[in-house]
């Protein structure tokens, strides 16, 4: 068993290519990340910035056909993912070991089953529980862990007789029924009122602490992302520009995208007559710029910012950027 | 005098009453006022079923109110002939959350912005050319823009089109609906910075509704708090932000996240969930989840209390000081 | 101005039908056995080797060429009258083909009609044609054939008008399913916004929208309705002699089933083929026009 510290997952040098008609779109172009036991890491970006292709490659579910994994490693628990034969990674990986929750509880639930049907699923599939009434009892004891009140009754009701905000618990039950020993929750509150949204993060920090559960949190929410992650990683274009431990990324970012994004939405109680808007608009991933893909847009674009790609830098333990002029911002 | 004025609006809708179940009745909109002065934003927040998206349907006349009174300049939309009606569309227009849902795809990006100028005359084509492309040039688009079609568009950009289309007229209000909520984080600062410049260089008044508080506190100049199809405190937007007085409101702020590691919102900001709107709670709507709920609240539901000028909430707690 | 003024550099119309057409695999057989049906409904009997009702009892009953004692000048064999099945295949490809397009253009464009103010306008007046076109389906089609035939007699009319009469109301429900969603749209919202009128909302947001639908249906009905006109006309309340039609043969074919299997099988693979070869550009089409297979 790893012990706090060492890395539960970790992705080295993850290319995953989109095969469509119009071209090779380079999804992800060489990710690496880690997460540790215990951990909350932050995949941050905007669509198309490859957070959502990060997660499917690990949990091996890329689309048929047009997607693939086409280099890279993704090391869990000292096992390589991107090796295993599919029938194996869906036996002893995907939905047990490493499991998902994504945005739309609607569409994740089936509607003409029973909640206790579908939380039930993943016991009787992984075989953890045997006989009607011992997987009753664990559905029961998933479903209170996920603080949904009075389980043994509503466990025979349908998806629709719950409100969003339980449904979203109920998918949260079916992705940690099998003690998983990492999450990843796409956009998990995205679709959630604000109310809501503050009960579902409260649940994900309570679960974390029962379990020692590593969770990857997908969002383009700086919100969310602040108020329950441990280390924040930046995305954009397919690549990582920054990573580093929450506090860091929100007070002393170097990235100027990272600086940008912070700087362009508005904060609660910091009124500002205008918002820092960064112009233009993210490159193609079929074609992606040689050089840094941010620099069209970059405040601080220099000529070796278009000629080459920005090697990382560890600017402090931990906090790593990939930018030819990190540095405080001061655009804004 | 307020250029629009919402007094006692009311929408109900019939829900159900098929083979299995009976007929419901779901209150959307209930008995709300407020009043929008000339270049104000007046911004209607809550979350999702307070109605707030129904009241910017019935001011588009997209829906008829139940019953109330909309008054644009002093005058009844319900009393309006079908010339007022033309008159009117031509002084309110809008722009949609989607912008990929909000632009025909078939329509090329000309026709698209010439639609309301054609719906409310025949122009010469000069003109008409003219016009659009002063419209795409404000937005900050090219005039080659014009003759594209919406899917050769990025979602920015897009949403571009449907502000250029709705300035097209020249009109006096525009009701944003979640303007910027389906794009993209980077994206959505242009959007914003965009409409308060054209506000001010056209002296719009603006009818925002939004979930976002962050940007409803940016953005408006005035609040109207909504929950379950009523209105539970309103105020100019500083005042309310910086001293809400209705526990929803105070809940509400209190549980947006913050991109500040060091705020984490509060567990118990607010417990339970929305009541359903076919069956809302009794005398307050919202007591169930109070967290100073009292006898009274379950009973009687709470009066229009003023807390100042401009400000006022309904809360029976305001009665007791 | 921070607006970006990157547009995309060709000016590039959206793929309009023809190229997307192109831009798939073609059903090729289908496309070419149609276009063998629609040669020989327009040219009809003069591109026939023989007279289609030229009696010659001398050679009834003359199997195809294949078999034991076929020869080239009959090759899918003669009738009990010892007329060319082959000629008369062709010659029975208009009535088929022609019957259908036509009643497949006003059946569409009636009840295309009536589903889209169905949909658009809701309440009353939707409730009223609903339950119009639920009587319209329950009525058996034969039934109705019968009636109509006895009013007006059994022609090529009849046959016309009872497809229309029958197939209209598949177009009133699916079109009317499509304008329901449809006028949900925020475009449409935004036309009302901008001032349009009821006319241009139909003809410029709702009807281009539906075309694929419509175009998809009736090519799938094609095949259908070929074989709704085989069975009127087999049946006798359609085509008469001396006119020929596919059903009219298998009708005439019926009695001699024992000694001339090929004189009723021939005309029922001609129905066969071309309703196949209809229903397959029918579902290609669908797949070609339906956006979520667009995408890649």
């Amino acid at each position: 068993m790893a012990s706090n510290g060492q890395a539960l997952l970790r992705v080295e040098n993850l290319r995953t290519h989109l095969f469509l008609k119009r071209g090779v779109l380079k999804a992800v172009d060489g990710v690496s990340l880690h997460v540790d036991e215990g951990e909350t890491l932050g995949l941050v970006g905007e669509s198309g910035s490859g957070k959502s292709m990060t997660s499917l490659s690990i949990m091996r579910l890329l689309p048929k056909h047009s997607g693939r994994i086409v280099d890279g490693h993704v090391w869990l628990d000292g096992t390589d993912l991107t090796t295993l034969p599919e029938d194996e990674m869906a036996r002893d990986w995907r939905g047990s070991r490493v499991s998902m929750v994504s945005q739309d509880p609607m569409t994740s639930l089936n509607p003409v089953f029973t909640v206790g049907d579908q939380v039930g699923a993943p016991f009787r599939y992984h075989k953890l529980a045997q006989g009607a009434q011992a997987v009753r009892d664990a559905v029961v004891k998933v479903l209170g862990r996920v603080r949904i009140p009075s389980p043994e009754r509503r466990l025979d009701n349908y998806p629709h007789q719950f409100s969003g905000g339980m449904r979203q618990r109920v998918v949260a039950a079916m992705a940690i029924a099998c003690a998983p020993r990492l999450l990843i929750a796409d956009e998990p509150t995205s679709n959630l009122d604000v109310t809501i949204q503050v009960q579902m993060i409260e649940l994900f920090r309570e679960l974390q602490r029962d379990s020692g559960l590593g969770i990857i949190l997908i969002t383009h929410d700086l919100g969310v992302a602040a108020s329950i992650c441990d280390r924040v990683a930046v995305m954009y274009a397919g690549r990582i520009v920054e990573v580093g431990d929450v506090r860091t990324m929100y007070r002393a970012a170097a990235h100027p995208y990272t600086q940008a994004l912070l700087n362009s939405i508005p904060h609660l109680g910091q009124r500002r007559r205008r918002l820092y808007a960064i112009g233009g608009q993210p490159p193609s991933l079929i074609d992606p710029p040689v050089g840094c893909r941010f620099a069209p847009r970059c405040p601080r674009r220099t000529a070796k910012c278009d000629a080459e790609y920005p090697p990382e830098v560890e600017l402090a333990p931990g906090h790593v950027t990939a930018c030819w002029h990190p540095g405080p911002g001061g655009s804004a | 005098m307020s250029l629009l004025e919402i007094r006692d609006l009311k929408k109900h809708f019939r829900v159900g009453g098929g083979l299995l179940s009976t007929a419901g009745t779901v209150k959307a909109v209930d008995g709300v006022s407020f009043a929008v002065g000339e270049g104000e934003t007046f911004a209607l927040v809550g979350e999702s079923g307070c109605g707030k998206t129904t009241i910017a349907k019935m001011v588009l006349m997209l829906e008829r109110p139940t019953s109330g009174a909309i008054l644009f300049d002093g005058e009844d939309l319900a009393s309006m002939g079908s010339a007022g009606v033309k008159a009117y569309r031509r002084q309110v227009q809008t722009v949609f959350q989607d912008p990929y849902a909000s632009l025909n795809p078939r329509l090329r990006v000309r026709t698209i912005i010439a639609e309301p100028i054609l719906a409310h005359g025949r122009p010469e084509r000069a003109t008409l050319r003219k016009r659009v492309e002063e419209v795409l040039d404000v937005v900050g688009l090219p005039k080659t823009a014009a003759d594209l079609f919406p899917h050769e568009f990025s979602g920015g950009q897009r949403q571009r089109v449907a502000i250029a289309r709705a300035l097209a007229l020249n009109p006096r209000c525009i009701v944003l609906d979640e303007p910027i909520s389906a794009l993209d984080v980077s994206i959505r600062a242009q959007i914003l910075n965009l409409l308060a410049d054209i506000q001010e260089r056209f002296r719009l008044t603006y009818l925002i509704i939004a979930h976002d508080l962050a940007l409803v506190e940016h953005f408006s100049t005035r609040v109207g708090v909504m929950y379950l199809g009523n209105m539970v405190e309103a105020g100019p937007t500083s005042e309310v932000f910086a001293h809400p007085r209705h526990p929803y409101t105070q809940a509400l702020l209190a549980s947006v996240p913050r991109p500040d590691p060091d705020h984490r919102p509060p567990a118990d900001a607010i417990r339970g969930e929305i009541a359903s709107a076919m069956a809302p709670p009794s005398g307050c709507k919202f007591h169930p989840r109070c967290p100073h709920a009292m006898p009274v609240c379950n009973t009687e539901f709470p009066g229009w209390r003023n807390l100042g000028a401009t400000h006022a909430a309904a809360c029976h707690l305001l009665e007791l000081t | 101005m921070t607006a970006d003024a990157t547009l995309p550099a060709a000016t590039l119309p959206p793929r309009g039908w023809i190229s997307r057409l192109r831009g798939r695999g073609l059903p090729w057989i289908s496309m070419i056995i149609l276009g063998l049906v629609a040669i020989a409904t327009i040219f009809g009997e003069s591109i026939a080797p023989h007279d289609p009702n030229g009696l010659n009892l001398g050679v009834a009953f003359r199997p195809p060429l294949w078999a034991a004692k076929g020869e080239w000048t009959y090759p899918l064999g003669t009738d009990n009258l010892g007329r060319d099945i082959f000629s008369r295949i062709i010659t029975g490809a208009r009535v088929s083909l022609v019957s259908a397009l036509y009643a497949i253009a006003f059946a569409g464009s009636i009840g295309g009609l009536v589903g889209m103010i169905s949909g658009y306008f809701g309440g009353i007046v939707d409730a009223i044609i609903m339950r119009l076109v639920d009587i319209q389906m329950s009525i058996p089609a034969l039934a109705l054939a019968l009636v109509i035939a006895a009013v007006f007699g059994a022609d090529f009319d009849t046959v016309v008008i009872v497809i229309i009469v029958t197939y209209w109301t598949w177009y009133a429900r699916i079109v009317r399913g499509e304008i329901l969603s449809l006028k949900e749209r925020d475009y449409v919202a935004l036309a009302k916004v901008a001032g349009c009128g009821t006319f241009t909302i139909f003809f410029r947001h709702l009807l281009p929208n539906i075309m694929n639908t419509l175009l998809v249906l009736s090519t799938l009905q094609v095949g259908q309705v070929i074989i709704f006109e085989a069975s009127l006309s087999f049946l006798g309340l359609g085509i008469q002699a001396p006119d020929v039609s596919w059903g009219l043969m298998l009708a005439d074919a019926r009695g001699y089933l024992t000694n001339a299997w090929w004189a009723i099988t021939m005309p029922g693979i001609a129905i066969m083929v071309t309703c196949l070869s209809a229903n397959m550009i029918g579902d290609w089409l669908r797949d070609t026009f339906d956006p979520k297979r667009r995408q890649l």
